[in-house]
């Protein structure tokens, strides 16, 4: 039973922690559509792989990663939102998808690319989880070595810029880590839910602590916790494991609230913060 | 004496603007002087406190203290302090009043380097000349609009900068509290600190060394007394 669980599980924990610590700058960054974009651009690379004959999951990855890294720059070209970028990559990366199916002969709904939209217990295998330990690795690093620039940048970017952190590029980097995390961790959750990592833990988090800094700390864990519990939920009860991690996810954030501070004294510092 | 804010006719855009923010632009603010602008919404005022920051790309000549800044925009930054327009917190913020001041200090560590002790209690120091020592721990975001203000101020005396550039500083403020932070303003200015404001209030004017009007992009500096608003504008924007 362990060999089979074992692995989703390690992959779980790794994708909730890099879910957790990124997601605290996606929610500061408002950035609610990029899950859905990653997922689709995903999708839409998965089902190329099919088209072309290569391996689905690796095109699939590339092309997330593509849109990840272009995300920063084309917003600054454009002058347009990064959250308006998102909504006009949204629809195309996922007619490109079914353009690509449509090319592809005899493609069963059991394919790689397809499964890729609601996740898989079983699919996660030990690369996945090398992969994952390499991102979270990668995440932390960056958050720790640049953890005063972060912190200014998600903050104030022109007073970040004023003080003479380099903004655009740390924005751009957490855009681009943003990215990888979604598609590390859609083998496991799926394109559908797979923004449950990355908004609930960090808004679970800032129920509880108002200071980013530990916003940073807490939000990580929470992401552990209810990965971990939702890969146990589903293995216990039977359910996609999509679907068991977004409602303990859930579950987490409804807790949080419930006993949040702000909720109970919402116009007062909250004490023992400072 | 050189100046140590010095725009010669400079023209600048905005990435994807239409037509030209600045066409021709033009000041000289020396050291320990208190320099407004005035105009019109949408005159360019903005415009140049941004090509001083080297936020914009521009043509014609821009230096802080001889430094040009399109060359040397990171050094000339060091050296300013700024208060954005219409920058105001909001309660969420999740950024203590004390780390915010201390964000000034950023740019003068690697991101290797530890922020030493005497950062803190630097930043502490400086909200505390403002009238906000017991604010420090608070969240930015719970502090008044005033108050607000007066912690861009600190964050910018921590900084060390040697000029203060000031955009609408008392937008969306009471009499109270603008009477308060033209206070503090014209306090900095004893100190030794050069000002450049945005204004569109009454409050500093009369203080002032010098005043352009900024309109379509181009500068006129006014000569003195610098009469009431009302009375500026209907001189200047016929």
């Amino acid at each position: 039973m362990w060999s089979l669980i074992l692995p989703s599980l390690v992959a779980g924990c790794l994708a909730g922690f890099s879910g957790g610590l990124l997601g605290v700058a996606a929610l500061r960054l408002r950035l609610s559509a990029l899950g859905y974009a990653m997922a689709h651009a995903a999708f839409a690379g998965a089902a190329l792989g099919l088209w072309l004959g290569l391996p689905p999951l690796l095109t699939a990855f590339i092309l997330a990663l593509a849109v990840a890294a272009l995300l920063g720059p084309i917003s600054e070209k454009t002058g347009l939102p990064v959250d308006s970028i998102l909504a006009i990559l949204f629809p195309l990366t996922m007619a490109l998808g079914f353009l690509f199916i449509a090319l592809t002969p005899g493609l069963p709904l059991t394919s790689p690319a397809l499964t890729l939209f609601w996740g898989s217990l079983l699919g996660v295998g030990w690369t996945d989880v090398f992969v994952l330990s390499g991102l979270a690795l990668v995440t932390t690093g960056f958050m720790v070595f640049f953890r005063r620039e972060v912190w200014a940048s998600l903050v104030e970017r022109r007073l970040a810029e004023e003080a003479g952190i380099p903004a655009r590029w740390i924005l751009w980097a957490l855009l681009f880590l943003l990215g990888a995390s979604v598609a590390g961790s859609m083998r496991l959750v799926g394109g559908l839910l797979v923004y449950v990592m990355l908004f609930l833990p960090a808004s679970s988090a800032a129920q509880l602590v108002l200071d980013l800094n530990r916003q940073f700390l807490l939000a990580p864990v929470f992401g552990v916790i209810t990965t971990a519990g939702g890969v146990g939920l589903s293995f216990w009860a039977d359910l996609p494991v999509a679907t068991a991690i977004a409602l303990t996810s859930c579950g987490l954030f409804l807790l949080c609230w419930a006993i949040s501070p702000r909720r109970r004294i919402p116009s007062l510092p909250i004490k023992g913060e400072n | 004496m050189d100046p140590v804010l010095e725009l010669s006719e400079v023209w600048a855009a905005y990435p994807g603007g239409r037509g030209a923010a600045l066409r021709g632009a033009s000041l000289r603010l020396f050291l320990g002087e208190l320099g407004l602008l005035v105009g019109p919404n949408g005159a360019g005022k903005t415009t140049i406190l941004e090509v001083f920051l080297g936020f914009l790309p521009y043509r014609g000549g821009a230096r802080v203290c001889g430094l040009e800044v399109r060359k040397n925009a990171k050094e000339v930054r060091k050296r300013l302090g700024y208060m954005p327009q219409a920058l105001f917190f909001p309660p969420d913020t999740p950024c203590r009043t004390l780390d915010l001041v201390m964000m000034g200090r950023f740019g003068f560590y690697r991101p290797w380097q530890r922020l030493p002790q005497t950062e803190g209690e630097r930043a502490f120091s400086a909200l505390a000349s403002l009238g906000l020592a017991e604010k420090a721990d608070w969240p930015v975001g719970q502090l008044s609009g005033g108050q607000q203000r007066k912690a861009l101020l600190a964050r910018a005396l921590v900084k060390g900068a040697e000029i203060l550039l000031l955009d609408e500083p008392f937008a969306s403020l009471d009499p109270e509290a603008r009477a308060d932070l033209a206070h503090a303003i014209l306090r900095l200015r004893l100190q030794g600190l050069t000002v450049l404001a945005v204004i569109h209030e009454e409050e500093i004017l009369s203080q002032a060394d010098r005043v352009w009007f900024v309109r379509d992009g181009k500068t006129a500096e006014l000569s003195r007394p610098f009469g009431p608003l009302s009375e500026i504008f209907n001189l200047c924007g016929r």
